[in-house]
């Protein structure tokens, strides 16, 4: 897949792993594995961005004797997944356009 | 690999950076590696599945605007022992001119790129603008009786007008065109900074 777009894809499935109850590093990964290939290594970098843009909130929580980093999504967060959601009925216009059939 | 080795790695590849960043990162990989562990991994498993400390490191550079890179590697990290500041000094001559010289390149082409933008805008307006002052030209002479010289200038201002406003469209898509090479050429800049 193209990089930018996966760049920004990326984006989009961890905010919607967390949009309806925070989350974890491991199991953001576990939840949006199915959909787009994600590893730790990719992950650290969105959420940096993805806080430093105000779209989630990360708080500290103890878990099994050791901290663990839960990451909550805020409405700057809600508002670009519904971005998102509209953006892509566009693009599946131009999807349909691109795959149509002669006559 | 064991978690520590891990991120021993990754703190000599990003030995430029800050400790609270690394330190950051390092946290990040550390609850990583944990969580998978406590979901039955073995410790060399759940390092092997995060990635490569070369990968965690290059994605960490390639996501650091090129400002911090640099200052980073300007800053260091610790003291510079007095050898270091001896030569940095003593080598000026050399480094600054070479840095002078490969930012004024950069610059250079970049200021290319976009005059050449700006030209073929100018063009354009310059079209645009003595198609109207043409066509004035021709209402005057309507005006002043002179038919024939009327009809002439009208036709060659729609005619200018015409290739004005035609030039619109390659003149906008050359310069959204030039903005992205321009965007690619510093962040092919910028990868050449990143080990």
């Amino acid at each position: 897949m193209d990089i930018q777009l996966k760049r920004g894809l990326l984006e989009i499935c961890v905010l919607a792993a967390i949009k309806y109850e925070e989350s974890y590093g491991y199991k953001i990964i576990k939840d949006v594995k199915p959909y787009i290939s994600i590893s730790e290594s990719t992950l650290y970098p969105i959420l940096k961005r993805l806080e430093e843009a105000g779209c989630l909130n990360v708080r500290s929580a103890e878990h099994n004797g050791r901290l663990r980093k839960y990451y909550c999504i805020t409405d700057v967060g809600r508002q670009r997944l519904g971005q998102f959601a509209d953006e892509w009925q566009e693009i599946m216009s131009i999807y349909n356009y691109v795959i149509r059939e002669g006559d | 690999m064991n978690k520590e080795q891990f991120k021993q790695e990754i703190r000599t590849r990003l030995s430029d950076y800050s400790d609270e960043d690394i330190n950051k990162a390092l946290e990040f990989y550390d609850e990583a590696i944990d969580d998978r562990m406590e979901d039955g991994m073995s410790e060399d498993e759940a390092v092997a599945a995060i990635g490569t400390p070369e990968e965690v490191a290059r994605q960490i550079q390639m996501d650091t605007p090129i400002t911090t890179l640099v200052k980073n590697k300007v800053k260091g990290k610790g003291e510079l022992k007095t050898w270091q500041v001896v030569l940095i000094i003593l080598t000026a001559p050399i480094w600054f001119g070479l840095g002078i010289a490969l930012l004024s390149i950069i610059f250079s082409i970049v200021v290319t790129i976009l005059s050449l933008v700006f030209a073929f805008m100018v063009t354009m307006a310059a079209l645009i603008a003595s198609g109207i002052g043409v066509f004035c030209v021709s209402l005057i002479a309507l005006i002043a009786g002179g038919g024939l010289h009327a009809v002439v200038s009208a036709g060659a201002a729609l005619v200018i007008l015409g290739l004005g406003i035609l030039s619109i469209i390659p003149v906008m898509a050359f310069a959204r065109g030039a903005i992205k090479v321009i965007k690619g050429f510093l962040s092919w800049i910028k990868s050449l900074f990143v080990k």
